[in-house]
């Protein structure tokens, strides 16, 4: 399972670094429309503010495992 | 930006902004991906005649004569902050020399090379210069032979090694 996990990651990589490549050679007009949405968007998530940060629950690399007493657990720690 | 684009050449045309090339991240984006950017640095090479950098020319054509407004070391052109930056040494002099010229919606702008902006990064090294250095490592077409003469010229070719070991050596 976590080779497969580690597969499926590697292409998502791969293909992430694929398509910064293909944007890089986008016209220098079309750069600068990606910037203005991407400054648009940032001003805009810069409006929330974050009130109470909980903290992070601490996973044990065991219990990352799925099996099926994990799946129906009530912890909600340990559901993903 | 667009907009500050076309008072940037406006400028030119009018003589105020005589040796001037567009820098920083506007300049490396023309280059790999677009990325987050808030302002514009545009390099000049100040008059060698004066004693001290007067920018008082940039500052009076545009808050005066064209009415826009300064926040901090910014002028705000229709919310792109511009800064001007005095090119520093004879790295960043030639850098601005030997600007590529571009078309931006007829616009005519003056960009600093790539191997140019590797050489002031690889100079600087602060966080976000690194960042940028991967980022055109990765993604833009350098000219290994131009960037060669330019690190060995400025004695940066040791930097740029110790930069890739640090840096870039695992990913490649």
């Amino acid at each position: 399972m976590e080779n497969e996990i580690e597969k499926y990651r590697k292409r998502i990589f791969k293909s992430k670094e694929e398509y910064r490549k293909e944007l890089a050679k986008l016209p220098f007009e079309k750069k600068i429309e990606i910037l203005v949405k991407i400054q648009k968007r940032a001003k805009y998530l810069k409006k929330f503010k974050i009130n109470k940060v909980s903290p992070l629950p601490t996973i044990h690399k065991h219990q990352i495992t799925s099996t099926k007493s994990q799946k129906n657990s009530n912890d909600p720690n340990l559901k993903f | 930006m667009d907009k500050a684009f076309k008072v940037i050449n406006e400028m030119f045309k009018d003589g105020i902004l005589k040796n001037y090339a567009i820098g920083g991240a506007v300049a490396v984006m023309y280059y790999t991906e677009p990325f987050d950017t808030f302002d514009l640095d545009i390099f000049f090479i100040p008059d060698e005649k004066e004693k001290i950098i007067v920018l008082t020319p940039f500052y009076n054509y545009l808050t005066k004569r064209k009415k826009y407004k300064t926040y901090k070391e910014y002028i705000m052109i229709n919310g792109t902050p511009i800064q001007f930056i005095p090119a520093a040494d004879e790295l960043e002099k030639e850098a601005v020399e030997n600007a590529i010229e571009i078309n931006y919606k007829d616009i005519k702008l003056k960009i600093i090379r790539v191997e140019y902006l590797m050489a002031i990064f690889l100079k600087v090294q602060r966080k976000k210069d690194i960042l940028k250095l991967l980022k055109i490592l990765d993604e833009a077409k350098i000219d290994y032979n131009l960037l060669n003469k330019i690190l060995e010229k400025y004695g940066l070719t040791k930097t740029f090694e110790n930069f890739k070991n640090n840096y870039y050596g695992k990913r490649n």
